[in-house]
């Protein structure tokens, strides 16, 4: 198992290099660089090309990858043009706000999505069936700026029970467990949209994922032997449609890291989601590049650990 | 005779569809003795199955429902007692084995972990007793290794080992009825032999009662004691199994008999019974086989005959062989 997972580690690496070499070619291919943000806007041709020099633009493409590579591997990031500072020292924080609110809507959306999707199994066209089939119709077409809004005008201006937007209340001097509460209090409008629109999708794999599972002869078999409904369900059942949803949990992973730019902008959740996409306008190199490279190696750690966790639930599958 | 272990009387399993409803068991009658084997013979949706499915209680709601009859087992009308109730008697009284052995075993449980589940369940073993206990049961269903086997999951088996495994599982409370639906239909003729024999075996040894279903009359001339044959819901026949083979009545009986390929006497073809089984939501008016029996008269189209005796435990339901009388 270890060494599999060595193996699959090793494999990762050119699989990064080959993606690093698209993201940055595909960088330089778009026209412009960020170079205006450095200077002042009188600034004269000259001192363009004088800036463009320093900061290496000049040179050949395949020379400011390899460049950036050797800096990246000795764990040097570089500077972010648009914020003037090392960009290890600016995503930290972006990113684990993102993280913070991910892991919340995450939780909260498969704790509550694979119970329901087995109950929808199990009273399959019944009338709580029904219900949640319209939801998640419902779920999946509102668009999310929208029904952020309407939670906003709703909860927060109609009936104030939630703060509009922001991460922490202005001027709130505290720290430890009130400071989680406040930031949490913010959370739950963001969450709720985020929550519901994912919930469809995963509410229907499960309960599809259970309806194939219950019609086994296995279930049958668990059935015959005296069993308690509640074992064969819960036992019998859902360990085999766990196989499916596994994969898809380590699909998820790289999601957590990442933002959602419109949800972000609405409740002003200073999340990566914004960041990204200003440094892709922006042409910020260095910062784009960061984050490619994170979230791609992110990917790659979750389809390992989607693998492993297939071998962990099926016997069948032998990772060796 | 013996006191009946089981006995189930007008038994009436209906489905309910869009289509129609399907009486799929529709008034069946039929007893076993503790110790004995009954053979249901019948060809494949004849209700042999659901039948089975009604005796454990398993018909698939809500499109299933008994509608009708009585099972008394030991002296307890089945249909009457609670889910509660019944669950005690399911894998523990009654036990079931099924016609796919490939696909009847949990994939992601070891073969202990599902032989342990109805001992530590019903007889109320500790883990260590009941593994010691699914180790006995692989040895007395003939698998070697059994340590080794507790450890494995049912990828790891063939289609015979597996099919053993079932056995054990199901005779590891030491049921006093084990229905076996079809148990070597999906094995090789060689492994078919081997479990048949495997089962008569531990018939005599732990004295249980077999409802052996099937559509091999083969594999009854072999196992059974008395046989059951059923056609659309209904039973045709019922008789002892050197009486069904030496005197079969009834036209369908006859048919089945005949369909059989027979060493001793020299034929090009085998012969078949004309037409198909009948639409189960459209079934013909009067005798449900008289459109395929040769027989067949104006009466047989009317009315339905009734399972009556013709000889001492031998029982038809057809006009035919009650006019003989």
């Amino acid at each position: 198992m270890l060494k599999y997972i060595c193996r699959r580690l090793l494999h990762m690496i050119p699989v990064v290099i080959i993606m690093s070499i698209c993201i940055f070619g595909i960088m330089k291919m778009a026209p412009g660089d960020g170079v205006g943000y450095n200077l002042s806007p009188k600034a004269t041709p000259e001192q363009k090309v004088a800036e463009r020099k320093r900061l290496g633009y000049d040179r050949p493409v395949y020379e400011q990858y390899l460049r950036w590579v050797g800096r990246t591997v000795q764990g040097d990031l570089g500077d972010s043009s648009i914020y003037k500072q090392p960009v290890s020292r600016i995503i930290r924080p972006f990113i684990w706000n993102s993280f913070k609110l991910n892991v919340v809507c995450f939780l909260f959306s498969y704790l509550i999505s694979i119970p329901l999707g087995i109950i929808c199994a199990v009273k399959q066209y019944s009338k709580w069936d029904n219900f949640w089939s319209v939801f998640s119709t419902f779920g999946i077409s509102m668009p999310g700026f929208f029904f952020a809004l309407l939670l906003i005008y709703l909860f927060s201006v109609k009936i104030p029970l939630f703060p509009i937007n922001g991460m922490q209340t202005p001027g709130l001097n505290a720290s430890g467990m009130t400071a989680a509460l406040d930031q949490l209090n913010h959370m739950v409008l963001p969450a709720i949209v985020i929550v519901i629109g994912g919930l469809a999708g995963l509410l229907r794999y499960t309960r599809t994922s259970m309806l194939e599972v219950i019609k086994q002869d296995y279930i049958r078999t668990a059935r015959s032997k005296g069993l308690k409904e509640k074992v064969v369900i819960y036992k019998h059942a859902f360990r085999n449609a766990l196989i499916p949803i596994i994969t898809m949990i380590g699909f998820e992973i790289p999601a957590l890291f990442s933002g959602f730019v419109i949800l972000e902008t609405i409740f002003l959740w200073p999340g990566i989601g914004k960041i990204l996409m200003d440094a892709i306008y922006r042409r910020d190199y260095n910062l784009v590049m960061a984050l490619n490279l994170f979230f791609a190696t992110l990917t790659l750690l979750g389809n390992l650990l989607a693998d492993i966790g297939y071998a962990a639930v099926d016997p069948r599958i032998k990772v060796e | 005779m013996g006191k009946n272990l089981i006995e189930v009387k007008g038994l009436k399993t209906y489905f309910y569809t869009k289509k129609g409803v399907i009486k799929a068991v529709d008034g069946v009658d039929f007893a076993i003795q503790s110790g004995k084997t009954l053979g249901i013979v019948g060809e494949s949706g004849c209700g042999k199955s659901i039948t089975s499915m009604s005796i454990m209680g398993l018909v698939p709601a809500p499109h299933g429902k008994i509608e009708g009859g009585e099972i008394f087992f030991e002296d307890r009308d089945l249909l009457k007692l609670s889910e509660e109730e019944m669950r005690k008697i399911r894998g523990n009284d009654i036990s079931m084995i099924f016609q796919e052995p490939m696909t009847s075993l949990n994939p992601v449980f070891t073969i202990g972990d599902q032989i342990t589940e109805v001992l530590i369940l019903h007889q109320k073993l500790d883990k260590a007793q009941a593994t010691k206990k699914a180790m006995d049961m692989l040895t007395l269903v003939g698998i070697a290794r059994a340590e080794k086997i507790v450890k494995e999951y049912p990828h790891q088996l063939s289609g015979g080992m597996r099919q053993r495994v079932m056995i054990a599982m199901a005779l590891s409370c030491m049921p006093k009825l084990l229905i076996a639906d079809e148990p070597t239909t999906a094995l090789d003729v060689t492994i078919q032999a081997q479990i048949l024999e495997l089962m008569n075996g531990l018939k005599e040894r732990l004295d249980t009662a077999i409802m052996l279903i099937t559509h091999d009359l083969g594999v009854i001339a072999e196992m059974a004691d008395h046989v059951v044959v059923m056609y659309a819901g209904k039973v045709v026949e019922d008789a002892s199994v050197e009486e069904l083979f030496e005197n079969p009545k009834h036209p369908y009986t006859l048919g089945l008999l005949n369909s059989k390929p027979n060493m001793s006497v020299e034929k090009d073809r085998l012969e078949n019974i004309p037409g198909v089984v009948p639409n189960p939501i459209q079934l013909p008016e009067g005798c449900y086989f008289h459109p395929r029996c040769k027989y067949a008269t104006d009466k047989c189209r009317q009315a339905q005959p009734e399972l009556k005796e013709y000889t001492s435990g031998h029982k038809v339901s057809c006009f035919m062989v009650h006019k003989e009388v």
